[in-house]
């Protein structure tokens, strides 16, 4: 009982040294707020680029057509997924951006570039996974390529993506805790600086991991239910 | 002999797939009101030429004329002349992810071929006609074979087709669903749509087309009546294959 009640005043003790005095908490939410803002952008970004590679790639395997956009995808993506994102990123902070002085615009930038890979391989593979038979069924009704990559093979396409698409967000939103070597004060950081003002090896750390656990468990548990209920509409 | 038009013209038509000759040299006319019934052995290249007349497949040689307009012409609009050709697949080829109505409704609204509510009327009034009213607001996954063909050869309806090209319409169904879409297909041809027809039901050959064409290795070998076709049709290859058959 002794060492039990030892125990929780010392953890009492250490949340309120780490969390309490000089509202040190305050790096953390102002992290969390900026690891979720990296996280959004890079999203969006990635969205948006990844769905035009994966439909130039797309459109190359399936009619030998955009030759020369489909090497530079191509090119790209294998740049991206055969270098660190942290590299990347100091590539853009120190060298293309050189001159920023906002790191999360950076950041958001870079991450988004980097996942706009991923998630366009992820698209063209659930692209490429819709049965020939669909775009021949809409070419024959007259509707031409766009018009049915559009109504026909993307929206299936991309449902079939979306469990792993989840995944991929899931993944990013860990990866960007590298943000801090571009300056940026994302949740990871600012663990890191509360650590550097008490000194206390553990709390901060625990704290931000317990933080990442808790996002990402919520992300999969509505990834999983969005799956479920795509699930049961078809097929 | 015959004082229309043909809505389709096929002139010495080949298809390679590399060196594999698939088509090989076939010429015909289809005319309105036909219902021409392709027969011949797998393999033999009956999808593919199907699929040449609608321009799923590029040919390698000769010309077809849908309305006198040149679909090998890469310079015509394949896809306005496609509005007039509607196909029914082996398989179906409905869209999983929009609902029965949506699978009629997308093509015309699209083009906006009249108003929306024209075009929903008139799925429903079709949807009446093949008695599958009931499941305009189900998904596709939720139906039968024959359901799913029926309602595939309404969306090709839909568009107001000229002709429709149908491509062993029955094959991937039980046999008990295979009369019901029979009976569709029965139907239409009664009302005067021009089908052409890939099938190997010789019952419904015999009973519906007015003309029977024999397909073999990529060479079309014979045509008749079906009276003729199935009884005494003097072509030595045909007789060996119905005599596999029938
Ligand atoms: N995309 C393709 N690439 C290469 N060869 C093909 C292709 N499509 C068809 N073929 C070949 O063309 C030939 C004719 O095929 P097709 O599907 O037209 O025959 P079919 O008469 O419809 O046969 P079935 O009764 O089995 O449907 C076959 O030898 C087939 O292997
Ligand atoms: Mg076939």
């Amino acid at each position: 009982m002794e060492i039990f009640n030892n125990i929780i005043l010392t953890i009492k003790k250490s949340l309120k040294l780490n969390l309490i005095d000089e509202n040190r908490y305050i790096y953390l939410v102002e992290g969390l707020v900026n690891t979720i803002t990296i996280t959004l952008g890079a999203m969006v970004i990635g969205i948006f680029f990844g769905i035009i590679i994966a439909i130039i790639r797309t459109t190359y395997e399936n009619t030998k057509k955009l030759k020369i956009l489909n090497f530079i995808c191509s090119l790209y993506i294998t740049v991206i997924r055969g270098t660190p994102v942290v590299v990347q990123l100091m590539i853009l902070f120190f060298c293309v951006f050189a001159s920023a002085t906002n790191g999360i615009f950076v950041a958001i930038i870079g991450f988004g570039l980097n996942s706009t890979a991923y998630i366009a391989e992820i698209f063209r593979s659930g692209l490429m996974s819709i049965d020939k038979g669909q775009m021949e069924a809409g070419r024959s009704l007259g509707m031409n390529y766009i018009q049915t990559m559009w109504h026909i093979i993307i929206p299936q396409g991309f449902k079939i993506s979306l469990p792993t698409l989840c995944n991929e967000f899931i993944a990013l939103i860990k990866e960007t805790a590298v943000a801090g070597y571009v300056a940026v004060e994302d949740l990871t950081k600012g663990g890191g600086i509360i650590r550097s003002r008490t000194y206390a090896p553990w709390t901060p750390f625990i704290i931000v991991a317990i933080i990442y656990l808790i996002i990402t468990s919520i992300m999969s548990y509505f990834s999983k239910k969005l799956e479920r209920r795509l699930k049961k509409n078809e097929r | 002999m015959r004082d229309n038009m043909p809505i389709i013209r096929v002139e010495g038509i080949t298809k390679k797939f590399n060196d594999n000759i698939v088509i090989d040299n076939i010429s015909t006319n289809i005319y309105k009101n036909d219902c021409l019934c392709i027969v011949g052995p797998s393999g033999g290249g009956k999808s593919t030429f199907l699929r040449c007349i609608n321009g799923l497949e590029d040919v390698s040689n000769g010309k077809i004329y849908i309305d006198d307009l040149d679909i090998t012409d890469k310079k015509n609009d394949i896809n306005s002349i496609r509005k007039k050709i509607g196909m029914v697949f082996q398989h179906f080829n409905l869209f999983p992810h929009l609902t029965i109505l949506k699978n009629l409704t997308l093509a015309p609204e699209i083009f906006k071929k009249n108003n929306k509510k024209e075009i929903e009327e008139k799925a429903i009034a079709l949807l009446n006609r093949v008695g599958l009213f009931d499941k305009k607001d189900t998904y596709p996954s939720m139906l039968s074979g024959g359901q799913k063909q029926r309602v595939a050869i309404v969306r090709s309806l839909m568009m107001d087709p000229e002709v429709i090209l149908f491509d062993e319409p029955t094959s991937a169904l039980d046999p008990e669903m295979v009369l019901e879409v029979l009976d569709v297909m029965r139907e239409l041809a009664s009302t005067g749509m021009t089908m052409v027809v890939v099938t190997h039901e010789m019952g419904f050959a015999k009973e519906v087309a007015n003309r029977v064409m024999f397909l073999e290795n990529g060479k079309f070998l014979y045509e008749a009546a079906p009276d003729v076709f199935f009884n005494k049709g003097e072509n030595e290859r045909l007789k060996l294959f119905l005599s596999k058959i029938l």
